[in-house]
């Protein structure tokens, strides 16, 4: 997994919660890399599961939350650092249909050796089903992403997650009324 | 500040170091990547370069070797077609010498059709070698003035005998501006229009054919010229018509008889209207006739003095000392008969060496060349003639070659070598003539 996914974890964890759980954290979790991650690094992605694993037994909650938490964080930090990606975009559903055929080539051309998820892109009229098949039991990350994907388009669809371990469906469709408040 | 978190500090600052030294051996890693992966390009890119040029030669090589087939072709062509012309402008003019001589009704008759044979014998070798000309785009297209009016004139009137024969009238119509003098290559003209003229003869087989002239005075000096020959003939089918003008094609005719001939008549002459600038087109309906238009752009021009051959006075060449130069035997033999009918002398070479002997012993008037002959070509004979430290006596004397070779290089380097006029065989008598009349007017004899 790239580097830019550890290293903005520990950003967020710094953010949410200082540097002496960061600290703590990477004391606790001790990855094998020894935790110096650098964006254009490679690591391997259980060293993720072991810090949100060590988050968890410093500040409490479920590894799930901790995960679905950075995925909106890291759309964010990927909105305000890839803004070519969302130009010409209008809808979450064109967004998230030009994952896999979009976004991803361009991310191979930096990072040849990236090894990015699959997702099976199925788009009708008004929704979209993404289908998560990976080694990486990393589903509620993702789903975090993709709420939060939701939420930069002004939160018009709404999402159905449902899967365990590796193996995720994300339903993503049109609401039939604009919310007056946040989902989340 | 705490000591816990100095240490904690400490560490971080520890784990940015650590990040920023993998960064920088990944971004090593990655220029060194870049690099080998640069110069597998460039050695892709020299081995590509290296296959195009190879592939470059090869094709080169190819071209050449081509063009050399193609050069050689042309030689062997020229070559055959001296071997032809040689014995065949011995039989030429031997049978016109015969024809001279008291022959018996019958005896004339078959003098005449060895005429007629040996006539389309040498315009099938000409139209084969204008084939190859034009082909190997060595065909070169004269520029003088020339009369359309007479050039058709007289094709219609070599035509007409024939056509009435088998019940055919031509006539010729002279319409539009009453002067057709252009600037052209009136053989190449008069090919073109014997050959429109003989084809509609050729497929006629009763009814008329009307050879019309038109021309039309255009700015700037130039004329518009067309031709049309149409005939009552047999006519051409629709799907047939464009397939006229193909090399070596010869269409279906109603009657279903074969008519003779190479088939490359149509095909050269409308390559040689083509580089004249013009076309040959044609329209026609089976069973009511064809109509063949040749049409052309050319500069007018003033008309050309018709040289008459015929106009010669024999009496111009009595007495006059000619030395026949030529290795072969029935040549000397034929341009000795006719020169001793005109009561010429006539002295014999068979060899360069043996006529520069006579032209250094000898008074000798006019010399007749010949171009290709073995140790000696008529070439170097006629610059020996011309060079002043050379023991003949007159360095002067008027040279007429004879060639079989057409070609308009070789005639230009005998022009150049000092050959006067050169003749191309089979020649008839009258050309024969002719020529030396005009080099005599040209050159002053010894005497």
């Amino acid at each position: 997994m790239k580097g830019i996914v550890f290293a903005e974890f520990l950003d967020m964890v710094e953010r949410h919660h200082g540097l002496e759980v960061v600290d703590a954290m990477l004391q606790a979790a001790a990855p094998a890399s020894g935790g110096a991650y650098t964006a254009v690094g490679t690591y391997d992605w259980r060293e993720l599961a072991q810090l949100a694993e060590a988050l968890v037994g410093l500040r409490g909650g479920s590894v799930a939350e901790v995960l679905r938490d950075y995925g909106h964080n890291l759309f964010a930090v990927f909105a305000q650092r890839f803004p070519a990606f969302f130009q010409g975009v209008s809808s979450p559903l064109q967004f998230l249909a030009g994952v896999e055929t979009l976004i991803h080539p361009e991310v191979l051309k930096l990072y040849p050796d990236a090894e990015l998820p699959h997702f099976e892109v199925q788009l009708e009229a008004n929704s979209l089903t993404l289908r998560y098949r990976s080694e990486r039991p990393l589903g509620h990350f993702a789903q975090g992403l993709i709420e939060a994907c939701l939420r930069h388009f002004g939160d018009t669809h709404e999402l159905a997650a449902d899967g365990a371990a590796g193996n995720w469906t994300f339903r993503v469709r049109e609401r039939e009324e604009v919310p007056c408040q946040s989902a989340r | 500040m705490p000591e816990r978190k100095i240490a904690i500090w400490r560490r971080k600052a520890e784990r940015e170091q650590q990040a920023r030294i993998e960064a920088e051996a990944l971004l090593e890693q990655r220029s060194r990547e870049l690099y080998e992966s640069q110069q597998r390009l460039e050695a892709i890119n020299r081995e590509l370069e290296q296959r195009v040029a190879e592939r470059t030669a090869a094709l080169q090589e190819a071209k050449e070797r081509a063009e050399a087939a193609n050069v050689a072709k042309g030689k062997f062509l020229a070559s055959i077609s001296h071997e032809i012309r040689t014995p065949l402008s011995g039989a030429i003019g031997t049978l016109e010498l015969l024809r001279e001589t008291e022959l018996n009704p019958e005896q004339a008759e078959l003098a005449a059709a060895i005429g007629v044979a040996a006539d389309s014998l040498l315009d099938l070798l000409n139209t084969v070698l204008d084939t190859a000309k034009i082909e190997s785009g060595h065909i070169e297209l004269s520029n003088e003035p020339c009369d359309l009016a007479q050039i058709v004139r007289d094709a219609t009137a070599l035509f007409r005998a024939k056509a009435a024969a088998k019940g055919v009238r031509i006539t010729f119509l002279h319409g539009g501006d009453s002067s057709a003098c252009m600037t052209g290559d009136a053989l190449r003209i008069r090919q073109v229009i014997h050959n429109l003229i003989g084809n509609a003869v050729k497929f006629t087989p009763d009814g008329r054919i009307d050879v019309r002239l038109a021309t039309e005075t255009m700015p700037g000096g130039r004329l518009a010229v067309t031709v049309q020959v149409a005939d009552t003939g047999v006519g051409i089918h629709k799907s047939d018509l464009e397939r006229v003008f193909n090399e070596f094609q010869q269409v279906a005719v109603g009657s279903g008889n074969h008519p003779g001939g190479t088939g490359l008549g149509l095909a050269i002459s409308r390559r040689l209207a083509r580089l004249m600038g013009g076309d040959i087109t044609v329209t026609s309906e089976p069973g009511l006739g064809t109509v063949f238009t040749f049409a052309l752009l050319a500069l007018q021009s003033s008309c050309p003095i018709e040289k008459e051959w015929q106009e010669v006075d024999a009496k111009t060449f009595t007495g006059l000392r000619v030395l026949v130069v030529d290795d072969n035997i029935q040549n000397r033999m034929l341009a000795s008969r006719m020169l001793a009918t005109v009561h010429c002398a006539v002295v014999e070479a068979v060899d360069g060496a043996e006529a520069l002997t006579l032209l250094a012993e000898d008074e000798i008037d006019l010399v007749l060349l010949d171009g290709q002959m073995p140790t000696m070509s008529g070439e170097q004979v006629a610059q020996r003639i011309r060079d002043p430290h050379s023991p003949v006596r007159n360095h002067e004397v008027p040279v007429v070659g004879l060639t079989a070779t057409v070609d308009a290089a070789t005639l230009a380097e005998y022009r150049l070598a000092g050959m006067d006029a050169v003749l191309t065989k089979p020649f008839r008598k009258v050309q024969l003539l002719a020529a030396m009349a005009d080099v005599l007017a040209t050159r002053k004899p010894a005497r």
